[in-house]
């Protein structure tokens, strides 16, 4: 745990967050050499930890994904010494993270001002779904109720849907990822001038910047966004195509005349290509669902990963629609390093996703599994705030610590 | 919401950055440009592809007429540039001597082709950050395959659970893979920004979108933990009952009640009047209730039915359940909550018009973010980067024009 490394060694971050819109953040920091002190109390500990029912803490699965590289104390915030302790952490720390409801830290008395008492040049992240300011601020949700306020379930549907479907994922890793950039341009801003700031992310305009375009084309007058599901103005075929086996499918776009010659000599179809309605592009608009019922054809007919196989070789853009078992069997994430083995004290060995980038001068490393409840409260109350054997008991007594 | 102290030049005042990341990477730049970077968007004489990309305003196309590309470009500076020329690579190189990042999504192996690849660049300028983003990134036995955005969303484990049982599988509205890879690109390019402030050294980042995509919804660890495929389900989330859209009166709200909110269920029953088909006890065990999720949907149905959506969300709230309503693109505009945030900003394009952005995902209370101008029509700023610049006269840029380099 003591080795430097990544880009953000040297970077210490106070994690006061839960589930997964702040842990991912800080996940990402973590990968990239930041000391991240996770909070928690026996009392109060991450939701992700207790999973249906089960009394263990420390073999959650989700848990052990969202906090790996992270060390763990357990603080009783509730408690005057519990929160003097994160203070004088927040000294020491340059970063904070939280994802409580919006005015939970404020009532502790451990709000972005209190805690830029003891660190005056204090960068800290707050992350809530509808924002720290509002009509709306309290409003409880997850992130698909974050999804369907911005905007965004509305048009995540096939173009001739009649009922809203929109999706059951939860998309807090891709809403939450742009705290990544403000707390970065923070750090930028903080080496500039000195000085900390706060950072307001609203799940719910994260959401809406995902879908920027449809807010452009709203006042923009000629007609409102709908959901336009595979199919695009720019490219056809463009779409998802059944294959061989159980609800299996391969994502094939043709946006070039290349790609389509490309296409049709692949996929046994070379007279496609040179005569008939389906050689030129309006051809294939105008045909556009005899088209792809006759590409499916031939699709469904061949596995999904011999499908694009073949299509990927003659560089017309295809993939597998990817379930979890294709990523986990996907030999370009295993051969990239993406999917990584992680020893884990009462887990053993497992699978997970590893890190997104790579750095030719300081790479990313997975340094440890994620932390058992209050693993490292050795470290921090000894070696980092420097208290004596007798201050750790008293604290424990009082219940400030554990 | 920012005080009215925010510094308007943004937190990233001072950093330059060249953004050769097409339609794939361009929400990379307009991230750092609108947290006040200055970003220069390199094009070929015949524009960016994101220019070519519907809807146009009116459905008139033109290339300066394009609504997605107005949002992704907006607060960048855009210059032409014909790279396949050796006059083309040699005034890159030079641009590059003044950048602190260079942000790329062309194919892996395109700039390399061309003499202007990451070890190359960083010859000619050791402090540089090069930052390359693709689909499934610069090595691997599928780097070089091609891929769209839906093709590249495909390949992250979203889409397989995104739509109806019954229906294919269905991408995420707007651009998501390319968003997605590009907030990662942002933030991993920062990174090494602040690694070289000890070091000096620039280096090179290589961003996969695939992988930035399959952390999502334990798609992974699902199947590699315990051997288990999520599935499509609609909205349908996998652990939560009520976990789905309602239809109601105009409309359809979000539900999405668990229990790890203490005396929620008791709450929504409360909301609901306590219907008699739910008051058995076993509707209380939120596994239960996932089992028998459709039966719980009708009952749930036959309440929301004889509301509109808005009075069905703030009832709810009201009683700390988690319900919003769906809302349009443009009932998010007309929301009291986006109305008295400011989130919307207005613009006056020279082509398009007055049009409305959002402002950003974050707020950063000592330094701006946002949109600052809208997006350079093409070649917009040629004179002032290569005369003002680079140094080049105004008869040399006219000569490089007529040869069709810039």
């Amino acid at each position: 745990m003591t080795a430097s490394f990544g880009a953000l060694q040297g970077i210490r971050v106070l994690d006061f967050s839960h589930m997964i819109a702040g842990p991912y953040i800080t996940l990402m920091m973590a990968y990239h050499g930041a000391e991240v002190i996770k909070i928690e109390s026996g009392q109060r500990y991450d939701g992700f930890r207790r999973r249906r029912g089960d009394e263990e803490l420390n073999a959650s699965r989700p848990f052990a994904d969202f906090n790996r590289n992270k060390r763990d104390v357990t603080i009783n915030l509730k408690k005057e010494a519990g929160r003097d302790l994160v203070k004088r952490l927040a000294v020491i720390s340059d970063v904070a993270v939280e994802n409580f409801s919006a005015d939970v830290l404020t009532k502790l008395g451990l709000s972005y001002r209190d805690l830029c008492q003891a660190r005056p040049d204090l960068i800290m992240l707050s992350t809530q779904g509808m924002g720290q300011s509002g009509p709306y601020r309290d409003f409880v949700g997850w992130g698909p109720s974050a999804m369907a306020f911005s905007g965004m379930t509305a048009l995540w549907n096939h173009a001739d849907a009649e009922d809203v479907v929109g999706s059951q994922t939860a998309h807090p890793d891709y809403l939450t990822a742009h705290g990544l950039v403000a707390i970065l341009a923070a750090l930028h801003h903080r080496v500039a001038t000195g000085r900390g700031q706060y950072i307001e992310l609203a799940q719910v305009e994260a959401a809406a910047c995902l879908i920027g375009p449809a807010f452009v084309e709203q006042s923009a007058g000629s007609r409102p966004p709908t959901a336009q599901g595979n199919v695009r103005q720019d490219a056809v075929p463009h779409n998802v195509y059944r294959c061989q086996g159980d609800d299996a499918w391969c994502a094939i776009a043709v946006h070039s005349d290349t790609q389509w010659v490309a296409f049709c000599t692949a996929s046994d179809h070379v007279d496609w290509a040179h005569s008939g309605p389906y050689s030129t592009l309006l051809g294939r608009l105008r045909r556009r669902a005899e088209l792809d019922l006759a590409i499916e054809d031939w699709t469904s007919r061949r596995p999904a990963g011999e499908v694009a196989g073949i299509l990927q070789r003659a560089g017309v853009p295809a993939s597998v629609v990817a379930s979890g078992r294709d990523l986990v069997e996907d030999a370009h994430l295993r051969a990239r390093g993406f999917l990584m083995e992680v020893d884990h004290p009462r887990m053993g060995s497992k699978l997970y996703a590893g890190i997104p980038a790579r750095f030719s001068n300081t790479p990313p490393r997975l340094r440890r599994h994620a932390p058992l409840l209050g693993q490292d409260n050795d470290y921090v109350f000894r070696e980092l705030l420097h208290l004596s054997e007798a201050e750790i008991r008293a604290l424990e007594d009082s219940g400030a610590i554990g | 919401m920012p005080p009215a102290t925010v510094d308007n030049a943004g937190a990233l005042a001072g950093l330059r950055v060249l953004d050769l990341g097409l339609d794939r990477a361009a929400y990379c730049g307009k991230l750092l440009a609108e947290l006040g970077a200055v970003v220069v968007k390199v094009e070929p004489p015949s524009g960016d592809s994101g220019r070519r990309q519907p809807p146009f305003k009116d459905d008139l196309p033109g290339l300066e007429r394009s609504l997605p590309f107005a949002y992704y470009n907006s607060s960048k500076l855009g210059i032409t540039l014909d790279l396949t020329t050796r006059d083309g690579q040699e005034l890159l190189r030079l641009l590059v001597q003044s950048a602190d990042a260079l942000v790329e999504a062309f194919d892996p192996g395109y700039l390399a082709a061309l003499n202007l690849g990451a070890d190359r660049l960083r010859e000619i300028h050791p402090g540089l950050v090069v930052t390359s983003v693709s689909p499934f990134g610069q090595d691997g036995p599928r780097s070089h395959a091609p891929a769209d955005d839906m093709v590249t969303f495909a390949s992250g484990g979203v889409m397989y659970i995104s739509g109806k049982p019954e229906r294919p599988p269905v991408v995420a509205p707007g651009q998501q893979a390319y968003d997605i890879g590009s907030i990662h690109a942002a933030a991993t390019t920062l990174m090494a920004l602040w690694a070289r402030r000890c070091s000096g050294m620039g280096q090179h980042v290589d961003v996969a979108m695939q992988e930035c995509l399959a952390t999502e919804e334990h798609t992974i660890s699902r199947f590699a933990h315990e051997n288990y495929v999520i599935h499509r389900d609609g909205s349908q989330h996998e652990s939560a009952a009520p976990g789905s859209l309602f239809p109601c009166r105009d409309g359809y709200v979000h539900l999405f009640v668990t229990n790890s909110t203490p005396g929620i269920w008791e709450r929504f029953m409360a909301w609901l009047g306590d219907p008699a088909a739910l008051q058995d006890g076993c509707w209380a065990d939120p596994l239960y209730r996932r089992a028998h999720v459709a039966e719980l949907a009708r009952h749930v149905t036959e309440f929301t039915m004889r509301h509109d959506k808005r009075a069905l969300m703030e009832e709810a709230q009201a009683r700390h359940i988690p319900c919003t309503a769906v809302n349009t693109p443009a009932d998010l505009m007309e929301s009291p909550h986006e109305v008295a945030r400011q989130f919307f900003v207005s613009m006056d394009h020279p082509t398009l018009g007055p049009i409305q952005f959002p402002r950003a995902a974050y707020r950063l209370s000592e330094t701006a973010a946002g949109p600052r101008w809208p997006a350079p029509g093409l070649g917009e700023h040629n004179v002032d980067i290569y005369c003002g610049e680079l140094g080049l006269s105004r008869s040399e840029l006219v000569s490089l024009y007529a040869a069709g380099i810039v």
